[in-house]
């Protein structure tokens, strides 16, 4: 096959399965989670009406600084019937808690669509641009993944990107995390292709990108961290061109921020200090056993948990990606996450399941990678099962919870000691040379990720209003 | 192209002097823009209009403000509909959200935020428009029956709006409550 041609059908590929992605997401959309777990959805979406409306930011604030504040009832999709707890919604304006641009876009959206009270702005209304955004999301990771780890990695990760159970939960929810996702994924890959064709556009273009992200939140900032360390760490090139490409891309994208301080100083600039400052004093929610929290519970919107292996895959991946090779491939996926930790962990307010968003397409890049490790050598082989078989057995597990499953226990009990038997097997450099031995691993392999993939569906279709309801 | 700094602190320079352009173009859109659109009436426009999205109800007691509100401490009211046959609507409110401080206000907002008609006249009250429901209702105040609507709430209050009770079946009713 052509090289040309091979590209083409991967890029379908990739394409295929993110609206394969888009369509779980788009299912009970607007019921799970329920409207209201999180008010911050609303919150964003009237921040964006109301400076359409009004010129003025309006939106729901727990920060001190504000010299407007207002306690209301606002009973948009009946949640004072469902999910509010009774607790009034405190308003705030001029709203400058973040930078407004996750409410423009869901805000703008929302007004296209006739909404032009609070009210309007229901579930069914605001969640939609976002899952076009997580599309949007699932697409770039396989794309970065495809450029760091090859094509098959690619696939592998849109796949598990687009049906593990919590980011297609997660995935849902208007929080500018989400938002700003595709710019981080975006400015990652124009940074790789900068640095492959040496064209200054792609620079700029990555620079745009990296200052657009900053306008959603500042803990987009994470996002410039990684890039100016992945440029600093570029050893093809000369120190003073490096430091250049950092002058030119901090300045660029820095600048976008100055716009949010524009905003400020245009519509109350007293209050847009106050806030400023207040929001730097936050309280740190998070803790000191952050990381083990990160790596040990898989948190959804609503202050839930779902079980789910793919994050913890990832984090174990990630740990051998840090390890490798000097100036490998791997660098465009550990250095972003971390950078992103260390936001995490400095600003470290709440331990809010949406301020995870932004490590999950890294984890998925890295379950992807090692999943399909085994293809690249199949001495890898028992790396490649244990990743798999950590989502699959959650994923079986809690199906098995409300499915009456006979024999799934024992199929479960020899299957594993099956793969894992080969796996041993395989430690023999003369089984792992024979063609048969390898094809029949490759296909065993193949077939242990499809049933894993499986289970992620199996486990989606569970989750409907009444398990959310139960879940906990 | 080769990287030098001389093009590299000229390019940062040109940059900075348009991004400067359009700094001050924005500071004056949005002065501009909020001058022409911000008004407070709209704001509360905004906020407190019923969505056309939300189902009306012609029951006063379909829908109840579910939970307590934490956020309140001790500044609540209890409003308590009862509507005949069993059913009833058991309401906790915040007492910051209810612009107007008076037990007709209180109950004016209900009906907003549940989404009922409300119609308070001096001395009388209709809630819904259930076909069932009988006229008069006969509201409370702390177990004293209300007279004037515009009479002040205060912290903790109850409020009990009873259809078809008579002023002579108040006792009872508390006594079988």
């Amino acid at each position: 096959m052509k090289l040309y041609s091979k590209k083409i059908l991967i890029l379908v590929l990739i394409l295929v399965v993110s609206a394969f992605g888009y369509r779980l997401r788009m299912r009970d959309f607007n019921k799970v989670p329920f409207p209201g777990e999180s008010l911050d959805e609303y919150s964003n979406a009237w921040v964006g009406l109301s400076m359409i409306r009004l010129g003025v930011p309006v939106g729901m604030s727990g920060l001190p600084g504000y010299r407007f504040y207002d306690s209301r009832y606002i009973n948009v999709d009946r949640v004072y019937q469902e999910t509010a707890k009774g607790n009034t919604m405190q308003i705030n304006y001029p709203w400058f808690d973040h930078p407004p641009m996750m409410g423009v876009l869901v805000g703008g959206f929302g007004y296209f669509k006739g909404a032009r009270v609070f009210e309007d702005m229901t579930a069914s209304i605001v969640r939609k641009p976002i899952i076009l955004f997580a599309s949007v999301s699932i697409f770039l990771t396989g794309i970065l993944a495809w450029q760091v780890f090859g094509p098959l990695a690619g696939i592998a990760s849109t796949l598990i990107m687009a049906t593990s159970p919590i980011m297609v939960i997660n995935s849902r929810s208007v929080q500018a995390e989400n938002g700003f996702l595709p710019l981080f994924l975006l400015s990652l890959i124009f940074l790789r292709v900068y640095q492959n064709k040496n064209n200054r556009i792609w620079l700029f273009l990555c620079a745009i990108l990296t200052g657009l992200a900053l306008l959603f939140k500042l803990s987009a900032g994470a996002i410039l961290i990684a890039i100016l360390a992945l440029m600093l760490t570029d050893n093809n090139k000369k120190f003073s061109v490096r430091l250049q490409e950092c002058v030119v891309l901090g300045t660029v994208s820095i600048s976008f921020l100055g716009l949010f301080f524009v905003m400020g100083l245009a519509l109350d600039s007293q209050t847009f200090f106050r806030v400023f400052l207040s929001n730097s004093n936050r309280a740190y929610g998070i803790g000191l056993g952050a990381i083990a929290d990160l790596i040990n519970t898989v948190k959804a919107i609503g202050g839930k948990s779902l079980a789910d292996g793919w994050p913890l895959v990832g984090w174990m991946g990630i740990i051998a990606l840090i390890r490798g090779r000097k100036n490998s491939a791997g660098k465009y996926i550990w250095i972003p996450l971390l950078s992103y930790l260390a936001i995490y962990l400095f600003f470290g307010s709440e331990s809010f399941a949406w301020y995870r968003f932004p490590f999950m397409p890294f984890l998925m890049i890295t379950a992807g990678y090692l999943a399909t490790l085994v293809y690249r050598n199949l001495r890898y082989m028992p790396i490649s099962i244990l990743s798999l078989l950590i989502p699959l057995g959650i994923n079986l597990d809690k199906f098995r919870e409300v499915n009456n499953m006979p024999g799934l226990t024992g199929a479960w009990r020899l299957s594993m000691f099956g793969l894992l038997g080969i796996s041993l097997l395989l430690s023999s450099g003369r089984i792992r040379k024979n063609r048969y031995a390898r094809l029949a691993v490759y296909l065993i392999m193949a077939g242990v990720f499809s049933l894993t993939i499986y289970s992620n569906w199996l486990r989606l279709s569970m989750i409907n209003v009444d398990y959310w309801y139960h879940s906990s | 192209m080769e990287w030098k700094w001389k093009s590299t602190v000229r390019f940062v320079f040109a940059y900075l002097v348009g991004f400067t352009f359009i700094s001050v173009a924005l500071f004056l859109f949005l002065r501009f823009y909020k001058n022409r659109n911000f008004s407070e009436e709209k704001l509360e426009t905004m906020i407190s209009t019923v969505s056309n999205l939300r189902d009306k109800t012609d029951d006063p007691c379909r829908y109840a403000i579910y939970g307590e509100p934490a956020t309140a401490k001790l500044q609540y009211i209890k409003v308590n509909l009862y509507c005949g046959s069993g059913s009833k609507s058991i309401n906790t409110m915040d007492l910051r959200a209810i612009k107007d401080n008076t037990v007709g206000g209180a109950l004016k907002e209900l009906a907003r935020v549940n989404n009922f008609q409300a119609i308070i006249k001096n001395r009388s009250v209709t809630l819904g428009e259930r076909k069932d429901l009988r006229g008069e209702w006969l509201c409370m105040y702390n177990r004293k029956i209300v007279t004037d609507y515009s009479q002040s709430l205060s912290e903790k209050g109850v409020i009990d709006c009873v259809n078809g009770l008579e002023e002579k079946l108040v006792d009872k009713f508390y006594e079988t409550l």
